[in-house]
């Protein structure tokens, strides 16, 4: 069974290669830099979807498309009741960040959950980037949403004995924090990382080796049409500007 | 020297997951209020501080920091930031390998110093507020409409610029002694790290 970066929910319809996806992220980049017509700017959300779903991941798609409505929502109704309360006017330019934020979120999102971790290597691989700089960039992929997880379970376990990490808890004791929620992750993370080491080291992950893999990375039809619509879309993007 | 290993590697990977984790929160957290978004890169500096010391005792190799500080640079290019943050990454990675190395990797007052140099590399988001101040202010103005660009136009005239720098280091100096109290309290004495 390989294992991909995050949980999947099944095969989807089409496979994307990895630098397709990197490509998409170039695409957010360039999405919070630069500003669109706000109806292009809810169709490129549609389509970061439905990528979403097509691929097989419709959950995830649609909890993220309905997290985008919710910041449009926060935006267009709760801020502008704000706006009469004069020192609240910053928080509008946070909420219409975060919105701009969003297509790189998601797009982030789309590449770490749909990705497996050996692909992600070989296609990073093609792209001739260092191998010093490959491994602890795909560790640290693999490891975001196990930091996530590992967290839950500490607060869990401090939960029973009675230490609750809410946010008043961080500013006014910090110290306490980091002794019982800072401390325990990072020596799970140590751990995880000699069994990490240890696994890479089975599978002959080394620095110098030249590895050969399975699975054989193509950049089919449907990555050239990918890249062939994000090149149209961010022409696009920069003619609008002019 | 030694070259870098896989287990190195590895471990580079998952405390600069930490650290990034650590500085993308603060940075969401920042992001609403420019006064305090100044200070950013000194609350990241106060709180990366244990990662970075007990990065560096467990690998002590040529290439850790800089490796770290692409990352963290790379990371925050693809997020949307400028350009100039990856120069700051670099720049900052760069001279802080020739610190720590300089202090044969032993030495926590070279560590110190290493790591308020390497907590420049956050700098790298706001300093085009002062470098490239129209283009900066412009693109804002796209991005989240001209109220939040004037708050921070407001909160960055031309002394701003030091000061940042100055507090990020004063507070890289006090999170690398927290650093180093944690690891002695909890990791020698467990003798993991």
């Amino acid at each position: 069974m390989k294992a991909k970066i995050m949980e999947t929910t099944g095969a989807g319809l089409i496979e994307l290669d990895p630098r397709s996806k990197l490509f998409l992220l170039l695409l957010g980049n360039l999405l919070v830099v630069l500003s669109v017509p706000l109806i292009y700017e809810y169709l490129i959300i549609a389509f970061i979807g439905s990528l979403f779903c097509v691929t097989g991941y419709s959950k995830k798609g649609l909890w993220l498309m309905g997290a985008y409505f919710s910041v449009l929502l926060i935006n267009n109704v709760v801020l502008v009741y704000i706006i009469k309360f004069q020192w609240a006017t910053f928080l509008l330019g946070g909420g219409m960040l975060m919105r701009k934020l969003f297509p790189c979120i998601m797009l982030g999102n789309f590449l770490i959950s749909t990705t497996k971790v050996s692909d992600f290597i070989l296609a990073m691989e093609k792209m001739r980037v260092p191998r010093q700089l490959i491994i602890p960039f795909s560790v640290m992929l693999r490891f975001f949403p196990t930091v996530y997880k590992e967290l839950g379970y500490i607060t869990d376990a401090m939960k029973l004995r009675g230490i609750e990490a809410t946010f008043k808890n961080w500013v006014l004791k910090p110290i306490m924090m980091i002794e019982y929620i800072f401390v325990p992750l990072l020596m799970s993370a140590v751990k995880i990382g000699e069994e990490l080491s240890a696994a890479a080291l089975t599978r002959g992950l080394s620095v110098e080796e030249k590895r050969s893999s399975y699975s054989t990375l193509t950049y089919g039809k449907i990555d050239y049409g990918v890249t062939v619509f994000v090149l149209v879309l961010m022409i696009g993007i920069i003619k609008y500007q002019i | 020297m030694n070259r870098l290993n896989t287990k190195d590697l590895i471990n580079i990977g998952i405390f600069t997951a930490i650290t990034a984790i650590i500085v993308f929160t603060l940075g969401i957290v920042t992001g609403f209020a420019p006064v305090i978004h100044i200070f950013m890169p000194s609350i990241a500096a106060l709180t990366s501080g244990v990662t970075y010391m007990m990065l560096l005792t467990k690998v002590q190799k040529t290439g850790v920091i800089f490796i770290m500080s692409t990352i963290l640079g790379g990371l925050m290019l693809l997020i949307g930031s400028s350009m100039t943050i990856m120069v700051t990454a670099l720049l900052s990675g760069i001279v802080a390998e020739f610190i720590t190395k300089s202090g044969g990797y032993k030495s926590f007052k070279h560590n110190m110093i290493s790591y308020c140099v390497f907590s420049f590399w956050n700098t790298g988001t706001l300093l085009p507020f002062w470098i490239m101040r129209e283009t900066s202010y412009n693109s804002l103005v796209a991005t989240a409409g001209v109220e939040y660009a004037e708050s921070f136009a407001a909160v960055t005239p031309i002394w701003m610029l030091p000061v940042m720098y100055i507090s990020t280091i004063i507070f890289g100096i006090i999170g690398a002694k927290i650093g180093k109290r944690v690891l002695h309290k909890h990791f020698l004495r467990a003798g993991i790290a």
